[in-house]
């Protein structure tokens, strides 16, 4: 994890994958962003494993008993 | 006809809709299936307007998995500590209670909540501590242009780029309004039989977090100016718990909305300004405490994401597709990268949220305390979200027709109309005058400094003064070149308008409660226990007063029993 003040944390050049693939995806076709999204949104939510109750457990701190704002 | 010789337009309907956001449309196509004529006026383009245009996640929450209206109303009223105690539980109930009849009607109406794969995609509601999944993630990029096709196909007359100037009033009840095109500059005057006010959340009297490029803000802050509320208060109107514009603990919004992992069950780490692993979620109740960690050096905190798996990362990028897709662009220009740096979290900033009481008065069946105008969703007192707005405009639109039936033809008094027109009108007259961004700029910074987070007397009367002059100074100085200034000319009317009532009703709550605090006065009022504040305008006057907030009704609580 980068600190906050350094200057990596600024010079660091990041593209999210499925903005990536949103842009790709416009310019293949010439269609909008928005178009573009509405094709490419339902092939990557395939990659993901919604159904993961392992990683649910681990990163929802309601397991833990914990609320925002207590 | 005396309306028609000072109006460049005069239009007559049934039922007046102020903004085609997330409640009006649906407000509009129920009265519209009623066999009333409707009038939506938007004061940007119906298909893509309000709060989901400028990024709503999700709606929530939902009556399933077993949790009960009540058990929600009671969540909500407690999950904001004291303040939340002053929303209307009758008016929570309401919406909770028809959360699910709310899903029924949409696709009734040609309107998808369902995600891209045609299903509802249900996540946790978390910010209410349950872990049931009653929060529902929508796509948002459709929603819009099917409401806006939804209000076209049942025949509602709908006014885009077009700015409700004020309410018309005779004989003790509304009788429609006046409008201006803002493309075009076209006086409209509208008589209506009633009037829904459906114009979002009012936010634009301070500063945001995220630094504002003239008009263009980040989600939370959005770039409301409360026309609604104004023209309800000057109107005489009650609006109530205008002192709880309060702070509250979000990240920095340059980088992502905190609801982007929220919604899907992250456990972010906080991190405090010394790289201490220091909890989950929020770590403090309030500023005051906040304040305590600052002393400490303790201060800033920053919330990390650098434990989670590609899996949730992958979600929140979806999650951000929902919302807008600009903030892709928004994180990539600061070169933020979700997985390796860190949000810092803002608490001290003044006004980076509201309480849910904030707003215009309205019972559990949205109609407002001035005769023929309902209210619904960011803009009413009670229960701001997605939900509210769109259960409330289903249910006002559904019994709207048992007030216009009676209503009876609307009369509209050719005075009021001609003094609204002068007064809105005036800053195309003015040549070398202010900007109203000038003068915007100038509100934020007195809110920011006499009336932010801590609060004091002499501060909030300092404060007033400051606003006061600024008002009869610059106010008749603001100019519009052309339409879409006057537009902005207006809009600030109506920010210093409820800015004064911010302050006086600061002044009024002399006590701390919750994250409201008066350094003055540092502890719980009890005799303020249950009370909110209302305000209107009455005969020129602003009027203040202290009253009971409404209790539970026995019927909504014998809910449980059954």
């Amino acid at each position: 994890m980068l600190q906050p003040i350094s200057d990596e944390y600024y010079e660091e050049k990041f593209e999210f994958p499925l903005w990536r693939l949103i842009k790709q995806r416009a310019a293949e076709k010439d269609i909008s962003y928005v178009k573009a999204a509405l094709e490419v949104v339902p092939e990557y939510q395939k990659t993901i494993r919604y159904k993961d109750s392992k990683s649910e457990g681990k990163y929802n701190w309601l397991h833990k008993g914990k609320l925002i704002g207590s | 006809m005396a309306a028609q010789r000072k109006a460049d337009r005069v239009i007559e309907t049934d039922v007046l809709v102020m903004g085609g956001g997330l409640g009006g449309c649906p407000a509009a196509c129920k009265a519209a299936e009623h066999g009333l004529s409707v009038t939506i006026v938007e004061k940007a383009d119906t298909e893509r307007s309000g709060a989901c245009a400028m990024g709503r996640d999700e709606i929530q929450p939902f009556t399933r998995e077993g949790v009960t209206a009540l058990e929600l109303v009671r969540r909500m009223r407690t999950s904001r500590g004291e303040l939340g105690k002053l929303q209307d539980p009758n008016m929570l109930y309401k919406i909770v209670d028809n959360s699910m009849w709310t899903l029924e009607e949409l696709e009734r109406l040609g309107i998808s909540m369902r995600y891209l794969n045609g299903e509802y995609h249900w996540t946790n509601f978390m910010s209410f501590g349950t872990e049931a999944k009653l929060s529902l993630q929508v796509p948002w990029l459709n929603v819009k242009p099917e409401m806006a096709a939804a209000v076209r196909k049942r025949g509602v007359n709908v006014l885009d780029r077009t700015m409700v100037l004020d309410l018309l009033t005779n004989n003790g009840r509304a009788v429609g309004a006046t409008a201006v095109n803002t493309r075009t500059g076209e006086f409209i005057v509208i008589k209506a039989k009633a009037v829904v006010i459906a114009a979002g959340k009012y936010l634009r009297h301070c500063n945001p977090n995220t630094p504002t490029w003239k008009y263009k803000m980040a989600y939370d802050m959005h770039p409301s100016s409360g026309d609604g509320q104004a023209a309800a208060y000057r109107a005489g109107s009650d609006i109530s718990s205008m002192e709880l514009m309060i702070s509250d603990g979000y990240p920095d919004e340059l980088c992502l909305r905190t609801c982007h992992f929220n919604e899907e069950g992250l456990d972010s780490k906080i991190i405090n300004s010394i790289g201490e692993e220091v909890g989950k979620g929020l770590i403090y109740k309030g500023p005051l405490e906040y304040m305590e960690l600052e002393r400490k050096g303790l201060a800033p905190f920053y919330r990390s994401l650098e434990d989670v798996t590609d899996d949730f990362h992958k979600r929140i990028e979806i999650a951000i597709v929902n919302e807008r897709l600009v903030q892709f662009k928004f994180a990539e220009d600061r070169g933020f990268n979700p997985r390796t740096h860190r949000y810092e979290m803002s608490a001290l900033k003044h006004t980076t949220n509201r309480d849910r009481a904030v707003g215009i008065n309205v019972d559990e069946n949205f109609k407002c305390t001035l005769p023929g105008v309902y209210a619904l969703g960011d803009c009413a007192a009670g229960f701001w979200s997605g939900l509210a707005a769109i259960t409330g405009g289903l249910l006002i639109g559904d019994s709207i027709d048992e007030y216009v039936s009676m209503a009876g033809e609307p009369v509209v008094d050719e005075a009021q109309v001609e003094n609204q027109k002068q007064a809105a009108l005036a800053p195309q007259k003015v040549k070398d005058g202010v900007e109203p961004m000038e003068l915007e700029g100038a509100i934020r910074y007195i809110c920011d400094e006499y009336a932010g987070v801590l609060k004091s007397e002499g501060r909030l009367r300092e404060g007033l003064k400051r606003l006061g002059s600024l008002k009869r100074v610059f106010l008749p100085r603001l100019m519009a070149p052309n339409p879409h200034y006057l537009m902005r000319c207006l809009e600030v009317r109506n920010i210093v308008d409820l800015v004064e009532v911010y302050f006086q009703a600061c002044l009024a709550r002399k006590e701390t409660r919750g994250w409201y605090i008066r350094l003055d006065y540092p502890d719980k009022d009890p005799l303020m226990d249950n009370k909110r504040i209302c305000q209107r305008m009455e005969k020129g006057k602003a009027v203040l007063e202290i009253e009971d907030v409404p209790a539970l009704k026995p019927e909504y609580a014998l809910e449980e029993k059954k």
